[in-house]
């Protein structure tokens, strides 16, 4: 296998989400069981250690008390000597020297493994290294005044009593990292199962089964908010494909419309001789038609790309009370030849806001004229501006007209929405949509209150601008 | 004035051509990026149209070009591309303006006059078109010698119809010349300041002035 294979294997074993939890259990395993075993290792060892000792000091007893009384016979004193009474695999050592220094008797070969010089001067047993540099458990004491005994019992080397199951924990140790690791990967599939069962089931949405959603109350604790949150999006995008595919229909519906009449009337101006003035009049018919079609197309296009956050606002500083004068100049003729009266109230003191003034104007204008032309005679149009609390702006704009019932607010601002769904009047329906885009790019929003039979306000909030937008 | 215009489109180029004609210009067509180009450096034109989608080498390449030998041929883009990028594109490599299609022949005629206008081009304080009297210096009008009372957007309108007399200014242009604003035109809000201006303008002499033509706008200009 080559390097880059190999790495490219450990980023896929890393990215699995069981083997991640596999390698963690098998890792966890293994170090619980050493340190476990490590501590009882420990603890064996000390108290081995501990027996030692315990054993030289035992021993050191045992020749004072056949001493003490009376120095029995030399030869006596030999059997003693040579005399195990320690365990079998300790060897032990016993010398007794006279007052002069001369040995009464020593266990065999004890003058060359431990000369009387390397003895410590205390009953507590000390670790003493023999001649052939094993270690020994020492201790000495005097009895009957004068004579010497010292004795020595074999020290654990290195745990040697330990070794052959040291040996055997290391097999073991490797054994629990792989059972821990087999019990490891199958408790982890077994608990990745929900997560599988979930990308099953979410696998199996198309658009075309967008109402279809997970059944959260069947999945663990831990994924009910990943279930709940994929659902949410679901009834999103559910929402905006139905809308995306109603303003297909409703294109298709506007467009199809004007284009039938253009078709037809320029199809029947060809079918006979005419005269001129009546091609004419099919040619400006159509074109009038032409233009309305291709408006439609620049506001959706506008509409399209508002949403989409495509459009550069041009930033100004704009006194909103000359602004709006000019919304009042240019539609007032139509406000009276409606005989409606369009009243401007200029703030005062002069209110200035950071807006785009182009794109404000025309949503400005768009309210004007719904209100103007949903105003009965007689009645009145408000333009007003005013400083919001939260040093932000907003522009409303009332009429005293028939008023929209409830149901309807909540859908004023969608494209092609309309309260009577006739389709005469060659309205698009696009009107309080584009004001609503040209809101929100300004980071603002729209708000529409209405009585039925005494009127309806709609404005336009403009957040005050942060400095580094 | 002669123009050129690079366009691809058949029907576009020819409909382009003819109304261009009549409008009194000579124009001369390219249907590749390539011979535009060649066409924009040789001839001696007063104005390149130009369309950004094109066999051969884009509008922006075209443009690219004559600017980097130095030519300072006022060019328009004519296209059905006009993002904002687009259009700030176009304008930042030198183009003189910018129309996104569909738009109205009569709008194209306008900016046209405009760009080939600019420059320091003094217009006359007092314009005369038939009986009408306009001067523009004390804001004041009058026909047959009658002095005629008019608001300030009411005269600013008319200035602007007479200015362009002869040309059909479309409604949005007007909106946009006047009142400095952009407006959906779905509203009828500048036939009312036209019917007004009308009153004062034509209604009690003999012969019309302003001329309502039919899918485009309007136009002021003498048809006695």
């Amino acid at each position: 296998m080559s390097f880059a294979a190999g790495v490219r294997l450990f980023r896929q074993l890393r990215s699995s989400l069981a083997i991640r939890l596999t390698i963690w259990f098998a890792v966890m395993a293994f170090m619980l069981l050493f340190g476990a075993a490590t501590l009882m290792y420990w603890k064996v060892a000390s108290h081995l250690t501990s027996e030692d000792e315990m054993l030289a000091s035992m021993k050191l007893m045992l020749v004072e008390a056949l001493l003490t009384d009376a120095l029995p016979p030399p030869h006596t004193v030999q059997m003693l000597a040579n005399s195990g009474v320690s365990p079998a695999d300790r060897e032990t050592f016993v010398r007794v020297l006279l007052p002069d220094g001369s040995i009464l008797a020593q266990t065999e070969g004890m003058e060359h493994e431990l000369p009387a010089a390397l003895f410590p001067v205390s009953r507590t047993p000390s670790v003493i290294r023999s001649a052939s540099g094993e270690p020994f458990w020492a201790a000495s004491s005097i009895v009957n005044g004068n004579t010497t005994v010292q004795v020595a019992t074999e020290a654990d080397d290195e745990g040697r009593l330990m070794a052959p199951y040291r040996g055997r924990m290391w097999g073991l140790f490797g054994l629990a990292f792989v059972v821990a690791g087999m019990i490891g990967y199958r408790i982890a599939r077994h608990g990745l199962q929900p997560v599988e069962r979930l990308v099953e089931a979410m696998r199996g949405i198309e658009s075309s089964t967008l109402d279809k959603r997970i059944e959260v109350s069947r999945l663990p604790v831990e994924l009910t908010a990943l279930g709940q949150t994929f659902n949410d999006m679901l009834e999103r995008l559910q929402r905006s494909f139905e809308r995306v595919s109603q303003f297909s229909d409703d294109i298709a519906h506007q467009l199809r419309t004007p284009l039938g009449i253009v078709r037809g009337q320029l199809e029947v101006a060809l079918r006979a001789e005419r005269s001129p003035a009546d091609y004419r009049d099919a040619l400006e018919s159509s074109l009038e038609d032409i233009v309305t079609l291709s408006d439609l197309v620049h506001r959706m296009l506008f509409l399209a790309r508002a949403e989409n956050q495509a459009l550069a606002l041009a930033w100004e500083d704009v006194d909103l009370g000359q602004a709006l004068q000019t919304v009042h100049d240019l539609y007032e003729p139509l406000a009276s030849e409606a005989e409606v009266i369009l009243h401007l109230v200029v703030p005062d003191p002069p209110l200035v806001a950071s807006i785009d003034r182009l794109l404000t104007l025309r949503a400005v204008g768009n309210l004007v004229s719904n209100a103007i032309r949903h105003t009965p005679s007689g009645g009145r149009v408000t333009i007003e501006a005013a400083s919001d609390q939260d040093e932000g702006v907003h522009i409303a704009v009332a009429d005293t007209g028939c008023g929209i019932a409830p149901d309807h607010l909540p859908h004023m601002f969608d494209r092609f929405y309309r309260v009577e769904r006739t389709g005469a009047g060659g309205r698009s329906g696009l009107g309080l949509a584009i004001v609503r885009a040209i809101a929100e790019l300004h980071g603002g929003g729209v708000e529409i209150s209405s009585v039925v039979g005494h009127g309806t306000t709609v404005a336009i909030a403009f957040p005050r601008r942060k400095q580094a937008a | 004035m002669k123009l050129l215009i690079v366009e691809d489109e058949k029907k576009s180029a020819s409909y382009l051509k003819k109304g261009l004609q009549e409008a009194g210009f000579v124009v001369d067509v390219a249907d590749n990026g390539e011979d535009g180009l060649d066409m924009a450096l040789r001839g001696d034109y007063d104005l390149a149209l130009l369309d950004i989608m094109l066999p051969g080498c884009d509008g922006w390449h075209i443009l690219t070009e004559i600017r980097r030998r130095g030519l300072e041929l006022p060019v328009m883009f004519l296209t059905a591309r006009d993002g904002v990028e687009d259009r700030v594109k176009g304008l930042e490599l030198g183009a003189d303006d910018y129309l996104p299609k569909p738009f109205a022949f009569s709008e194209l005629v306008a900016r046209l006059r405009t760009v080939l206008r600019r420059g320091p081009v003094r217009q006359a304080d007092v314009l005369t078109i038939a009986d009408l009297e306009v001067d523009s210096q004390k804001r004041k009008a009058s026909r047959a010698g009658r002095p005629i009372t008019l608001t300030q957007k009411e005269f600013s309108l008319l200035l602007l119809l007479c200015r362009r007399s002869g040309e059909v200014l479309t409604r949005t242009y007007i909106a946009e010349q006047v009142w400095d604003m952009n407006f959906d035109s779905e509203t009828n809000v500048i036939d009312v300041h036209i019917r007004r201006l009308r009153q004062k303008i034509d209604e009690s002499f003999d012969s019309a002035l302003i001329h309502t033509v039919r899918g485009v706008g309007y136009v002021l200009e003498d048809r006695a």
